[in-house]
């Protein structure tokens, strides 16, 4: 019975962390506002359309690009591409919206296709969203009026989600190794053998190991020890969403009037760390005295060491740095009033 | 030298080899073969149950945490438990009773293991770390005294998980690597295919007890040499007065019951 029990509880790891991976991704992790709905815009002449970006995911976006294609209207934006959005951050694309000459005047609905890219380990996936616009084409300061022409909806172009490494030959081959052991294991049931299941095993940690290193998961493990997320031992709580400041804090920091450079340490995995960034940015917003940089611990491994975020020999994340007085405060919890502390704090 | 006197050094070797960042080497690539938290500031290797979890988080198909984990379990299986990892050693310092519970209880640590993995793939979160006895002995203690964990509502989490797992290692032998630890699980689906073995002779047991006695899981080896708890630690092949227990190194004989 129990080890019924056991293979039971096995195959229910098995096709919980299979539904997982399956279910991870796809889904789309930025959400899109234009700040105008409708814009108008001259025959011949361009017009500025605003399109706010948020990334409410714990990934950052990559390559994110809008385009439109649409008879007489033509776009631009600027930048014309945001190559990184991390979590939780935020941006804005100012679209230039240009009309023809020759396009009909009147108002159509266009539509602004925005595709990035994010990835989750070592999957990637496309997205692309629709946003529509309703464009008025008016005619030119100078010159005659046409009759409007209705101009059709363009359809929506939906890109397949794409790959960069051949996920399900991944998965394959773990299926496969699982189907040996299976075969290895009724063998062993019917002859009473036991090195076809050694041998099935054996495979499995050569396999596992040796294609592991080929995909840098070694250094992935490294890297996960190394760092030391505040929240994820639990040595506070996480804390998520926008900070917002309060009214004796903004005061505060109002009230600074040396110069003050921060450094945000950060780990892309570490959940705390958005809030952090956050809160640094709320802080820098309300006294321009006050800049920051934000330091991803695993790219720039030297400066987290030199600048003293490490607690023997584990580097500490989220931390904040003071760059004069080197100052360091570790972890979210009590966030603002421990950052205030630390700005306050003589050079 | 005595099998006991060779587990001791090869515990103390774990125990070590746990703490070993006290070199300054720092972190390295290797996945401990025990429960050993990777936030202690001494560690050099990392925790299997922590990185399974951020693995799952991230949508990364394990392979070399498949393969180093298969490597450990076809090694030893549970003998990790028994001859290495640092809280199996600490479950054996504070072992003063070998009670025995119904074995099927031992189970439960399959759920514990099932339950880390749902939790880290439902909430995106290393969600077994925020109680994990050996994270509130190596980590959240250490870290207090390093001025970067507070006594805050985490920190009494784990306070109490330790006290509370601390008592049920005193009361009963093997308390967390019986009933609770998520590692343990994953070693003991390997028990049957490791190269350490515990090899019963069965012409020579008289079915005396005298295993059972000292068995720190609270098995009775001369009827179960092959459970799935066994940590291969050696104790019954001690008691057993006339040799019919030992352990082995090799594919086990297809004679052995």
């Amino acid at each position: 019975m129990g080890r019924r029990i056991r293979s039971a509880l096995l195959f229910a790891a098995l096709l919980v962390m299979g539904a997982g991976l399956s279910a991870a991704g796809q889904e789309p992790i930025l959400t899109f506002s234009l700040r105008e709905e409708s814009i108008a815009v001259a025959q011949g002449e361009t017009a500025v359309a605003i399109l706010e970006i948020e990334n409410d995911s714990v990934y950052p976006a990559d390559e994110i690009e809008p385009t439109l294609t649409s008879a007489g209207i033509t776009l631009r934006s600027e930048p014309a591409e945001i190559e990184v959005l991390a979590p939780f951050a935020s941006a804005v694309f100012a679209l230039v919206i240009a009309a023809t000459e020759d396009v009909a005047i009147g108002t159509t609905s266009r539509i602004i296709e925005v595709v990035y890219t994010y990835c989750i380990g070592d999957l990637c996936y496309q997205i692309a969203e629709e946003i529509p616009l309703a464009v008025t084409v008016e005619p030119p300061p100078v010159g005659p009026v046409e009759d409007p022409i209705e101009t059709p909806v363009e359809v929506p172009i939906v890109l397949p989600t794409v790959s960069r490494t051949p996920f399900w030959l991944r998965l394959g081959g773990l299926g496969l190794g699982l189907v040996l052991l299976g075969a290895a294991i009724a063998i062993r049931r019917v002859t009473n053998k036991r090195w076809p299941v050694f041998a099935v095993v054996g495979l499995f940690a050569a396999a596992g190991l040796g294609y592991g290193v080929v995909l840098d998961q070694h250094e992935q493990a490294q890297g996960i020890g190394a760092v030391l997320c505040t929240s994820c031992v639990g040595i506070e709580v996480a804390q998520h969403g926008d900070p917002d400041l309060s009214p004796a804090g903004v005061a505060a920091i109002e009230a600074i009037e040396q110069e003050i450079e921060l450094l945000v340490f950060y780990a892309e995995w570490c959940h705390a760390c958005p809030f952090a960034e956050r809160m640094v940015e709320r802080i820098a917003e309300r006294n321009p005295r006050i800049s920051y940089r934000f330091v991803d611990v695993e790219a720039e491994p030297e400066l987290a060491e030199t600048s003293g975020v490490i607690r023997s020999g584990r580097t500490v994340v989220p931390a904040v740095l003071r760059v004069d007085t080197k100052g360091i405060v570790f972890g979210a919890e009590n966030l603002e009033a421990r950052l205030i502390e630390l700005l306050r704090g003589a050079p | 030298m005595k099998l006991g006197s060779r587990r001791r050094i090869a515990q103390a070797a774990g125990l070590l080899f746990g703490l070993f960042g006290v070199t300054g080497i720092g972190m390295t690539h290797l996945i401990f073969p025990g429960l050993h938290c990777y936030a202690c500031p001494l560690a050099v290797t990392v925790c299997p149950v922590g990185l399974i979890q951020n693995l799952i988080v991230f949508g990364t198909i394990p392979f070399f945490w498949i393969g180093a984990i298969a490597a450990y379990g076809l090694i030893a299986g549970r003998g990790f438990c028994g001859w290495f990892c640092p809280f199996g050693t600490l479950n054996d310092l504070l072992s003063f009773r070998k009670v025995r519970i119904r074995s099927s209880f031992s189970l439960s640590k399959y759920a514990i293991l099932l339950g880390t993995l749902l939790a880290a793939w439902a909430f995106a979160d290393t969600m077994f770390c925020k109680v994990c006895p050996a994270a509130s002995l190596e980590a959240s203690i250490p870290y207090l005294f390093l001025g970067v964990a507070k006594v805050n509502t985490p920190f009494l989490i784990h306070m109490g998980t330790l006290a509370g797992t601390i008592l049920g290692m005193v009361l009963i032998s093997r308390f967390w690597c019986r009933y609770l630890c998520p590692m343990g699980a994953i070693l003991s689906l390997f028990n049957r295919v490791s190269f350490l073995h515990l090899r019963l002779s069965k012409s020579r047991c008289i079915g005396c007890g005298a295993c059972s006695a000292e068995c720190p899981m609270g098995l009775d080896p001369h009827t179960e040499h092959d459970n799935h708890n066994c940590i291969k630690c050696g104790a019954c092949v001690e008691a057993c007065h006339l040799d019919a227990l030992s352990l082995r190194v090799g594919i086990p004989r297809k004679d052995d019951p």
